[in-house]
């Protein structure tokens, strides 16, 4: 017998024995009360955000994605309807809403914006299957020529001179971002950087994470601890290579997410300059990645700059405050992807 | 699945709670052992079935295939318990150790040594080498099972697995040298 076999012996031998001790009593009795006198969602929505596991064979699948269609064209409908239907009941004289969710994808008007948490359904409830970063809204001030799309604010979308900012829940990051198929995966940095029971972040050398990510600039590469939205937050810079025509699928990722098989972050150019914020809401990390290019102009970094400090994360009870004030607790003006030391 | 258990499954899909609460029943023991191997907590393998539950109850109708109802409540409670285990960072309390059946004939001394050297090397592992050994040897799933309930493409499932093996098995070997020197030291 080999060594891995008899590990592999003695493990399933572990496993069934700890495994089949009988759980704590009441605690199922106490399960299902929360799911009595609740309603299962509607077949229409209850795709969403249900991690579901597909079956493989094909026509399934395509009957499958029929049907998602058709539900998410029905909830699309539903939705515009009850846009419309909130603007005729507010009327122009009770409008007072101080900023405006992203569109999907056109240009932005100046002024408030926010990013609504992705994993949070109408009533407000947070999907922590998903998404499990405790804040509500990402509210920031742009101001004019700043547009919107898949996910990504920025000005020069796509073009060489490109800035943006992105939010993202992350569940590991690529060692290797190049040759991300093969990579070992590691915890984010903040995740390792928590101190258990007094909740202080710990910027210090580590392994793993974004601070040891290969082809991602000069190390050691410092962790910094900042304030962002009002929350806690770990900063790091990172570059990305000049050349990715040898990277798996010619993609360069950083890291996975909790729902995205695969890996999610494909969004870095050749050349592309970041600022990583890693940011603490209640113990949960949420990260927002500014990045922009080696041609980006000063007077665009400029105007990411200061969308950075009007930037407000709020979370549940913590609403942002009113436009117009001074919104307390957003960091001081920093350059995403400034010079690195 | 059986028959039985397939109408149970259509009837839950149709609201039918009575019909989900026997589900769940017949589920609840496996599916608080992944958590409690993933957790190492009681408390909090009781808490990521219960998430796991709650979440099937109200996504009951995103069910396609009855056959894949067991796979799914594996995928929410493993999802569950990584939630779980971030949100419990810190100390865990112990779990009660198994009862050991001296009639069996076997040398109950080493089956505890090996026992508890096999906990103490899995409690050094973090939640997702946790998880993918579980699924592989616990739920004794393929590959491409153990992948769809982690929401991993299978060759990040095979190389997690084999990385968790190697980093229990060099936990395993560590807790073995320093049971040696212990020995030598003691002699």
């Amino acid at each position: 017998m080999t060594a891995v076999s008899e590990l592999d012996r003695r493990l399933v031998d572990w496993m069934n024995e700890t495994a089949s001790s009988p759980p704590p009593a009441g605690r199922f009795e106490q399960a299902v009360a929360t799911t009595t006198g609740r309603r299962p969602r509607p077949r229409w929505l209850a795709s969403v955000g249900s991690d579901w596991v597909e079956a493989a064979p094909g026509w399934r699948i395509e009957w499958g994605q029929r049907r998602l269609r058709w539900e998410v064209a029905v909830a699309v409908a539903l939705l515009i309807a009850a846009f419309v239907g909130l603007a005729l009941v507010a009327g122009p004289g009770n409008r007072a809403p101080t900023s405006a969710p992203l569109p999907a994808a056109s240009a932005l008007a100046p002024g408030t914006q926010f990013l609504a948490n992705p994993y949070t359904d109408s009533n407000g409830i947070r999907d922590c299957l998903r998404g499990c970063a405790d804040y509500t809204r990402i509210v920031f001030t742009v101001p004019s020529g700043w547009a919107t799309r898949e996910g990504l604010v920025g000005k020069h979308l796509g073009q060489a001179d490109e800035v943006a900012f992105s939010a993202w829940t992350v569940d590991q990051v690529y060692d290797d971002p190049c040759h991300w198929r093969s990579s070992t995966l590691s915890l984010l940095d903040i995740e390792r950087h928590t101190d258990g029971p007094t909740g202080a972040l710990i910027p210090a050398p580590q392994d793993g994470g974004l601070a040891n990510q290969r082809l991602r600039g000069p190390l050691p590469r410092a962790l910094t601890q900042v304030t962002l939205g009002g929350q806690r937050a770990l900063r790091v810079d990172l570059s990305v290579p000049n050349d990715l025509s040898a990277c798996d699928d010619g993609e360069f990722r950083s890291w996975t997410e909790w729902d995205v098989a695969d890996g999610a972050n494909a969004h870095h150019a050749p050349g592309q300059l970041d600022t990583v914020y890693m940011v603490d809401v209640d113990r949960r990390p949420l990260v927002i990645d500014a990045s922009h290019m080696p041609a980006t102009s000063a007077a665009d970094l400029a105007e990411l700059d200061a969308i950075f400090a009007s930037m407000f994360i709020e979370r549940t009870g913590v609403p942002a405050p009113s436009a117009g004030s001074s919104l307390s607790g957003a960091s001081p003006a920093r350059r995403p992807g400034a010079p690195r030391s | 699945m059986a028959h039985i258990g397939q109408e149970l499954v259509e009837r839950a899909v149709a609201g039918d709670h009575e019909a989900f609460v026997s589900l769940a029943a017949s589920a609840y023991q496996r599916l608080h052992g992944i958590a409690r191997l993933i957790l190492r907590d009681e408390d909090a393998a009781s808490d990521a079935v219960q998430e796991a539950l709650t979440s099937a109850w109200l996504h009951i109708r995103a069910v396609r295939d009855p056959d894949r109802f067991d796979a799914w409540l594996h995928r929410l409670t493993v999802h569950a318990s990584y939630r779980e285990a971030k949100r419990r960072r810190g100390p865990v309390l112990e779990i009660a150790p198994a009862q050991v059946n001296l009639a069996d004939g076997w040398d109950a001394v080493g089956a505890v040594d090996t026992r508890d050297q096999v906990e103490r090397g899995f409690r050094r592992l973090d939640p997702g080498q946790r998880a993918v050994l579980v699924v592989h040897h616990y739920l004794e799933l393929s590959d491409a099972e153990a992948a769809a309930v982690l929401g991993i493409p299978i060759g990040t499932m095979k190389s997690r697995l084999s990385r968790a093996t190697s980093a229990l098995r060099a936990a395993i070997e560590a807790d073995d040298r320093a049971s040696i020197a212990m020995t030598e030291v003691r002699a």
